[in-house]
């Protein structure tokens, strides 16, 4: 640990390596498509931030969203002040929150570790981590309740290691209960799962400190712990039961108690997963090796922080449970909990039971502990090397990897089209036709692609009037659908995917902008439109 | 003189019991004679002298019921009857049907100010009993739950002469029957003090002599689910019919019906009285009423709150019945069936409609359509049935598909509704056009039915499918009908419903129809077809079981006969039609049409197609010995395949050609009046070409052309074509099928789109399945690959007007941070 302790302990300018990459990658996420992208997170909050604005209500006539208030909250404050649009509140401006994350997670990181370089390391390895990036750049509530999980683990982390009065114990406690409810608040499903994690790794915590016969204060902070996972339980049940009836609805709605127990402990949601296969897993990326390759850097720190989580559990064995390893123990326990959470999720995604992409909701909680685990690992190990040509090659062989992960991570993350058969982003021509059918054409069935990109396009940025009453279709067009949209993407897509158009030969071609184009196709009995 | 002097005797009774019925007091307890009380008797429980609890044993429901009366507001009075000794304005009413020692319903009546409630309890904890208890010295229920049902009746008395009080609001709160279709949700329903229905009923007054059932249901369900919301029950004049009693309450009642009714069949634990005889259930039959609220007393629970006002039990009424709630104080645009009515095209009063029309409809803006295909749009299917002839129950009926505009409005004190007025209703339908239409004639003797005649209704897929635009006719429709019942179609009407009365078979037929069916007994059937396609039916062929036995076609100045080994040609002009007609829509049309007809008729059976051809005179032209099919419109006139037996004697008939036995093809020349023959030949399929047009690129569409010919004299139809497409080294797929007409010496191309998966050879195999043997024919068709987009394209999605190269130094600049970052951390960590 000599490593870990040697310097740097709070320092804050590496703060500005994550965050400066933060900034950077937004500005890439945004620019990549130039605004022009979107998926079905973002889509159904679009529909709930406007739902929000529309009656000024936290629970919107319809739309609401099931587990939350906080996310569409702020966004429909920050559009109804800055007389932004939705689309533009959350793909240009909400995303810059980004950067408070990387702060966060820095200091957070910087709390476990105990190291400043080490946490600007760990918070920088956040922003490299594909999953991570997409949730948290997307429009969707997660990059609050990714920061509100930093932030409650800071507190945690600096309750039980830095407050040395009663008035700062006070405070932190005060200051986390505000927290853990703007969690509840935002994603109270979430935050539930959040505080099962909290609770595996009290009762972690407490086995590990009955084996090592602790002291006093590690019990005292356990008893602590205890009680915050209580509180925190009851603030979940005021807010499902008494504060926000859609949760409560939505929670009366689930048929099973593996339904249920689901949502409490795991999460549950169902979602969009832009990982997803277009039709099986041989077609989603755009080889073979693809996948294998933009996944690498979350295996090695699967790997990592296994071995990790084995040599401290071997360190806590053999040192004991000194007052410099508590924050460490912390770190140990919650990465350990998360895994936990994530092993089950994968069993349970496995089994079949439910149809939600339950570990990768989860993964990047997962990420949040198991990247400074192999930081604080890593480092160990570095400083056990000898010789300046080693470390020399060592910290060359950490750039270039570096590089490499940055790079598949962002292009994974955006689901790049150089990379991903699972598009997001759609042109501005495309935008414009579907704009001039829906505005032509009444109660259609208008043909749309593949999958809900461009459904998910007219949900963010400019929803279908329900007046007209038309309707998208996706993937095949059956004999009611009678409207074809047809654009380059799509005809590339076509390619990518190995998936036929439908038949548009013979067609009406009623609308044509250069690079996309709608299609009537030809009635074949009387009463076809 | 013995027998005048007990007659005056009765009828003196009989004035002197109505009159004392009509001179209750209001809220007395009414008795009518159709329960039978056994006892009455009283007494007094708490020991002040004064009866406070009165005991009556019935032939009610069962042959030996107790009703117990407990006294709500001491004062009850001392009486020898159950008029004088009760009251159902604050007394509490335990029933116990069968005398078993329990009571399943209670109901505890009171006043509020001018108007009386009931709230009826029934057993809520499984122990087949209401709880009774004392709270504040009286005795209530003390069951566990809300009432099930309230009942208000406002206009301060109960029941008056065999009828129930005019103006009553009902409120259900547990699991019952009180609406039509309420199987759907009941078992959503509960009691838990929120109103699973609500129900208002009105009588006559300021002049409008309506009366009507409305009915809200207000059960928790899915806003997608289908139930019926709203239903209404509406008597345009008069009054609902009086019943007889089953307890001295009139509102209740019980199930009555058959043992095997009875859950498992078993004997029901309660004797009953006059099983099988009543009616029960929510819908009222034609001109009875019956007691609105039924329990079934062997499970001690209330099974269903029947209708007060009929829905089809008359031929003053319509009804409603809506899956949007019918909302108070708006204009509802109901979906559904509304309205459904029944008229008295007879004029007869005797409560049995001799019209019925339905509407069913879907309208554009229901937010859950009962099929996707119809969301958003509105159309109307119509069943139109009347009875013509007395005593057949119903005799026609018109199936009507279409898309026409209700912009009419109903007023009720309460709410408003758009449909279409009753009155206006039957003229409504016969002056729109219409898209579809079916007609129906009932041959048989009689077709019983509350609703109308249901064979052929134009629904299902040929209106959610063909109809909404999505697909063809489906293969099924119009194949079979009911044993009894003649049928005929047309899928592109395109007008009024009119019908016409053909000379030739002597029945009425829909103008427009292409084909038609009429099932004569389960096995013989008589197929109609309109061979001109002018909309009259000019060919009539009878079949046993497969066999065609006769055939009978109508041409311009002839008609031609075939069956029993002869085929007859008739140079006669018969007119295509008698009359025309629109169905009737009131009393003096209905008279008309009956006049017609009448005058119409003629004596044979509706498979009789000798007959049909006996009764016109003109030349007639015979051949014996010889068997017609495949009768054909030609250019020139018709053509069929005459098949003649050894003995063939072709007597007069008009033909040349003929060299002896066997096939042969006869034209019909209407200019000359002759039949030119020549031998048949048997169809002769053949698969001439296949052809794709060349250069075809993978997962794009391919049109292959498919020449397919019959070389033979005879026609051949419905042949199943089979088209796929095999690459080597791979199974094939198909690509089309579709079965195909040929005629004789026909040769027609056959366009099928592909799209072919992938690049390679591929190998289109066309086959024709006739009667025997398989005919095929492989066509080569060489698909290059789909160009796959360059990765510049690609990587210049979000900015087409740009240079790739932007994108890999944009990106390459991105990487540089990281690396740039991590190596400075590194060096002052490491």
């Amino acid at each position: 640990m000599t490593a870990v302790r040697r310097r740097g302990r709070e320092s804050s300018w590496p703060a500005l390596v994550p965050v400066g990459y933060a900034l950077a990658v937004t500005i890439y996420v945004a620019l990549r498509y130039g605004y022009r992208w979107g998926e079905q997170d973002t889509g159904q909050f679009a529909e709930s931030i406007r739902g929000v604005i529309a009656v000024g209500s936290i629970v919107p006539a319809s739309g609401a969203y099931a587990h939350g208030y906080g996310y569409q909250t702020i966004a429909s404050v920050v559009a109804v002040v800055s007389g932004l649009s939705v689309s533009q509140v959350q793909l240009i401006v909400l995303p810059f929150l980004t950067l408070g994350i990387a702060v966060i997670a820095f200091v957070a990181f910087r709390a476990l570790i105990g190291n400043a370089f080490l946490a600007g390391l760990s918070a920088l390895l956040l922003f490299i981590q594909p999953e991570f990036v997409f949730v948290v750049e997307r429009g969707n509530h997660e990059k609050i309740t990714h920061m509100l999980v930093l932030v409650l683990v800071f507190l945690l982390a600096a309750s039980l290691t830095r407050a040395r009065t009663t008035g700062m114990v006070a405070g932190f406690i005060l200051a986390f209960y505000l927290g853990a409810w703007a969690l509840i608040a935002t994603n109270s499903f979430f935050a539930s799962s959040f505080m099962v994690s909290l609770a595996l790794a009290l009762g972690g915590g407490l086995i590990t400190l009955w084996f090592s016969r602790s002291a006093a204060l590690e019990r005292g902070a356990m008893r602590r712990l205890v009680y915050t996972v209580l509180s925190c339980l009851a603030l979940f049940f005021v807010f499902v039961v008494y504060v926000y009836a859609p949760a409560r609805y939505n929670y009366g709605q689930l048929q099973t108690l593996i339904e249920k127990l689901s949502v409490l402990f795991l999460s549950f949601e169902p979602q969009g997963n832009p990982y997803e296969a277009v039709g099986s897993s041989a077609i989603a990326w755009a080889a073979p090796w693809v996948y294998p390759a933009l996944t690498l850097f979350n295996w090695l720190i699967l790997l990592g922080s296994a071995l990790a989580w084995v040599w401290l559990a071997i360190r806590f064995r053999r040192d004991g449970l000194g007052l410099g390893q508590r924050r460490l123990l912390l770190l140990w326990l919650l990465a350990a909990a998360f895994a936990f959470e994530v092993l089950v999720s994968a069993v349970v995604d496995l089994s079949g039971f439910l149809g939600a992409n339950l570990q990768i909701r989860l993964f990047p909680l997962f990420m949040l502990f198991g990247i400074p685990l192999v930081i604080v690992a890593g480092a160990e190990l570095a400083g056990r090397i000898n010789g300046p040509r080693a470390r020399r090659v060592m910290t060359v062989a950490m750039v270039v990897l570096l590089s490499v992960f940055a790079t598949t991570g962002v292009m994974k993350a955006t689901n790049d089209p150089l990379v991903s058969n699972k598009w997001l982003f759609f042109t501005g021509n495309e935008q414009r036709a579907l704009a001039w059918a829906d505005s032509r054409l009444e109660r259609q069935e208008i043909w749309q692609g593949f999958d809900e990109r461009l459904q998910e396009m007219q949900k963010i940025y400019q929803p279908v009037d329900p007046v007209r009453g038309n309707r998208s279709v996706v993937n095949k067009a059956g004999e009611s659908t009678r409207y074809v949209a047809m654009s380059d993407v799509i005809q590339r897509r076509s390619a990518r995917l190995n998936a036929p158009v439908p038949d548009i030969s013979g067609s009406d071609r009623i609308y044509d902008n250069g690079g996309a184009q709608i299609f009537h196709r030809v009635p074949r009995t009387p009463y076809q439109p | 003189m013995q027998l005048t002097f007990v007659l005056i005797i009765a009828i003196l009774l009989v004035s002197i019991s109505s009159a004392a019925v009509i001179a209750r007091p209001a809220a007395a307890a009414t008795v009518a004679e159709s329960f039978t009380v056994a006892s009455f008797v009283q007494r007094d429980t708490n020991g002040d002298g004064k009866p406070d609890e009165a005991e009556i044993h019935c032939g009610c429901y069962s042959a030996d019921d107790r009703i117990t009366v407990i006294d709500g507001a001491q004062n009850m009075a001392t009486a020898t009857t159950i008029e004088a000794g009760t009251d159902m304005e604050d007394d509490l009413w335990l029933f116990d049907v069968g005398n078993l020692g329990r009571y399943p319903i209670a109901v505890q009546f009171a006043r509020q100010g001018e108007q009386l409630t009931a709230q009826i309890y029934q057993d809520q904890d499984g122990d087949g009993s209401v709880a009774i208890g004392e709270r504040d010295g009286h005795t209530v229920v003390t069951e566990l739950g809300f009432p099930s049902i309230q009942v208000v009746a406002l206009n301060g008395y109960w029941q008056r002469d065999g009828r129930l009080a005019p103006d009553l609001d009902i409120t259900i709160d547990d699991r019952m029957l009180a609406t039509f279709g309420g199987e759907l949700y009941k078992k959503a329903m509960k009691n838990d003090g929120q109103p699973d229905v609500v129900i208002h009923v009105r009588g006559p007054r300021d002049g409008d002599p309506r009366s009507y059932d409305w009915r809200n249901v207000y059960t928790p369900v899915p806003a997608s689910s289908g139930i019926l919301r709203s239903t209404l029950m509406v008597r345009e004049r008069g009054q609902e019919p009086a019943f007889s009693p089953i307890f001295p309450w009139y509102l209740l009642g019980g199930t009555y019906g058959a043992i095997q009714d009875y859950a498992g069949g078993k004997v029901p634990t309660v004797p009953l009285a006059g099983a099988g005889e009543r009616p029960y259930g929510t819908v009222k039959p034609d001109g009875e009423s019956f007691p609105p609220i039924q329990v079934d007393w062997n499970a001690g629970k209330i099974a269903y709150v029947g209708e007060l006002v009929a829905s089809r039990g008359s031929d003053t009424n319509w009804f409603t019945y809506s899956i949007n709630r019918i909302k108070p104080g708006e204009v509802t645009e109901p979906n559904f069936e509304s309205p459904f009515a029944f008229y008295d095209l007879a004029a007869d009063q005797d409560s049995v409609p001799e019209l019925q029309v339905r509407a069913e409809r879907a309208v554009a803006a229901a937010p859950f359509a009962t099929s996707p295909q119809w969301k958003g749009r509105a159309y109307q299917q119509i069943r139109y049935s009347w009875e013509q002839q007395e005593g057949q129950g119903w005799s026609y009926k018109l199936g009507l598909l279409g898309r026409n505009p209700i912009d009419g409005q109903v007023q009720f004190p309460e709410f408003a509704l758009r449909t279409i007025p009753y009155e206006q209703f039957p003229t409504w339908v016969t002056t729109h056009t219409w898209d579809i239409a079916t007609f129906v004639a009932v041959e048989r003797d009689l077709y019983d039915s509350t609703e109308g005649v249901y064979a052929w209704d134009p629904s299902g897929a040929l209106r959610d499918q063909y109809y909404a635009g999505t697909g063809s006719p489906p293969s099924n429709a119009f194949t079979s009908i009911d044993y009894g019942v003649r049928g005929e179609y047309s899928l592109h009407s395109g007008t009024q419903p009119y019908l016409y009365f053909s000379p030739v078979d002597a029945r009425l037929h829909l103008a427009g129809a292409s084909r038609g069916l009429y099932n004569v007994d389960g096995n013989r059937r008589v197929v109609y077809q309109s061979l001109a396609g002018d909309g009259f039916i000019d060919f009539w062929q009878v079949f046993d079981g497969d066999q065609a036995v006769a055939q009978l076609a109508q041409r311009p100045g002839a008609l031609l006969y075939a069956g029993d080994g002869r085929v007859t040609l008739l140079e006669a002009d018969v007119p295509t039609e008698t009359f025309r007609t629109l169905p009737p829509a009131n009393h003096d049309e209905w008279v008309k049409l009956g006049q017609q007809l009448d005058a119409s008729r003629r004596d044979f059976a509706g498979d009789d197609l000798g007959a049909m051809l006996d009764q016109f005179s003109g030349q007639r032209l015979t051949l014996s010995g010889g068997a017609l099919s495949d009768l054909r419109q030609t250019d020139n006139g018709f053509r069929f395949i005459l098949d003649l037996q050894p003995h063939f004697d072709l007597d007069n008939f008009p033909v040349s050609g003929i060299t002896g036995p066997g096939r042969y093809v006869l034209d019909y020349d209407e200019a000359t009046g002759r039949f030119t023959a020549q031998p048949s030949s048997p169809p002769a399929l053949a698969i001439a070409v296949i052809e794709a047009p060349a250069p075809a690129t993978a997962l794009q569409p391919v049109r292959v052309s498919i020449t397919v010919a019959n070389r033979g004299l005879e026609d051949v139809r419905t042949v199943p074509l089979i088209v796929t497409a095999a690459r080597s080294g791979s199974s094939s797929r198909v690509i089309a099928q579709q079965t195909v007409d040929l005629l004789s010496l026909e040769r027609k191309v056959l366009p099928v789109s592909w799209m072919p998966p992938g690049p390679g050879d591929w190998v289109v195999m066309a086959r024709l399945y006739p009667a025997r043997g398989v005919v095929e024919q492989g066509g080569d068709v060489t698909v290059a690959a789909a160009p796959m987009p360059t990765w510049q394209s690609v990587a210049t999605v979000g900015w087409p007007e740009t240079l790739p190269l932007a994108y890999i130094v944009v990106l390459l600049g991105l990487i540089a941070l990281p690396a740039g970052g991590g190596l400075l951390l590194l060096r002052r960590q490491v």
